[in-house]
């Protein structure tokens, strides 16, 4: 039987990248996702134990630890520099014109998220990453039943959002 | 009879029993207008993921050496209260010992009012350095009763509606301890008369205010009771 130490190792191997997505689409900051994703890390380690679900537990943790960032520092959210969007598109190196585009892309999508609430926006991420709507229930505070129609909700708004950004200046 | 959204959308995100998956097939294979519906919400569940993956960037390296270290390193959640703990309780007894120091009266003024020889009329200041006001924001979730432990002639709560995404309880700093619970936020509100704030989210479904076990304030989805069309402010007394 695995002990605690190696779960937890397996748990950092499997969970810390995908937490890190989740993070950083809801801030639009790498350096802070990923600050919260081994955040979350480390309150487990110091927990002593395992949760009956470890993967939800994390992730209400490091969601818990972005909305305290923010209520104490309201740090402002930050749209992806080119700079930051170069490193997905490092390799292989496209074309100028079509680097352009990706970033021009990025730029909508990450508008278009920022103006969604908080809510939709983790909805959204949380279910994209494979979370199930118990869990996205119980990290969100939501009334599990109503987690579909509230996803639907927040699908057409990002959808909506996404277009008004073509229009936006 | 037509598939409502909750069950079209766990249809399209795989969140229903084998009986239901059945049964909702057999109605979209015999209703265009909800196979329509299903279709249109896969589209949309597939546009929003397919756009999520944009913004995405590799995670900055960690290896679990650096969690175990930084778990060391950061004394834990319970380890923290013991520290403040300790050190308050060392500052304070340094307080009380000099002297000319307030921090005696203070003290004999609490313990006469907690033997009862004495009500307390009026709030104590805060000391130096400390917040002005203190506060809790929790989510409101289905249903959230915000209970404050007693009633106080002179004391009042406002209550207002944002556009935020919590419930915001703020009163004068030391006028209250807040606890947070399962469906209930509990306010310890000392026997003062201080004006308490709430904040609620429009978007809560349903929030009660309760003092000493006593609703005084409904918000259920759009209706207030009472509705003043705006802030209200309710005394505590009653």
């Amino acid at each position: 039987m695995a002990s605690f130490h190696e779960r937890i190792t397996e748990l950092f191997e499997t969970h810390y990248a995908r937490l890190h997505r989740v993070l950083h689409r809801l801030s639009g900051d790498s350096d802070l996702a990923a600050d919260y994703a081994q955040g979350a890390f480390v309150r487990l380690y110091q927990r002593g134990s395992l949760p009956d679900a470890p993967e939800a537990w994390l992730v209400t943790v490091a969601l818990n630890l972005l909305r305290n960032e923010r209520s104490t520092h309201r740090r402002r959210l930050r749209l992806l520099t080119p700079a930051r969007g170069g490193e997905v598109l490092a390799d292989p190196p496209p074309a100028p014109d079509r680097t352009a585009e990706a970033e021009e892309t990025r730029r909508r999508v990450r508008r278009a998220l920022d103006r969604l609430s908080e809510r939709e926006r983790a909805l959204l991420t949380l279910h994209a990453e494979g979370y199930r709507y118990r869990d996205i229930a119980a990290a969100l505070g939501l009334h599990e039943p109503s987690v579909g129609t509230l996803l639907a909700r927040a699908r057409r708004a990002f959808r909506q959002c996404y277009e008004d950004a073509f229009h936006a200046p | 009879m037509h598939l409502d959204d909750e069950t079209i959308q766990r249809l399209v995100d795989d969140e229903l029993s084998p009986e239901r998956v059945l049964a909702a097939r057999e109605h979209l294979a015999a209703c265009e207008p909800c196979r329509r519906r299903a279709d249109e919400a896969k589209t949309e569940r597939l546009a929003a993921e397919g756009w999520l993956r944009v913004v995405d960037v590799p995670a900055p390296p960690a290896d679990m050496a650096s969690i175990l270290l930084a778990a060391r390193r950061r004394p834990s959640h319970r380890m923290r209260w013991a520290a403040g703990l300790l050190v308050a309780l060392g500052a304070a007894g340094a307080a009380y010992a000099l002297p000319g120091s307030p921090v005696r009266a203070w003290v004999e003024d609490a313990v006469n009012w907690v033997s009862g020889h004495r009500e307390a009329e009026t709030p104590a200041p805060p000391p130096p350095g400390t917040p002005a006001v203190a506060g809790i924001s929790v989510p409101p979730g289905r249903h959230l009763v915000v209970a404050f432990v007693r009633r106080q002639e002179g004391a009042s709560v406002r209550v207002s509606l944002h556009d935020g995404d919590d419930v915001i309880v703020t009163g004068p700093s030391g006028s209250a301890s807040f606890v947070s619970e399962a469906e209930r936020l509990v306010i310890d509100n000392r026997p003062i008369p201080v004006a308490f704030e709430v904040r609620l989210p429009r978007a809560a479904p349903r929030v009660e205010i309760q003092v000493a076990g006593e609703r005084i304030f409904l918000k259920e989805k759009a209706m207030l009771v009472p509705d003043a069309g705006g802030p209200v402010v309710l005394p505590l007394s009653r």
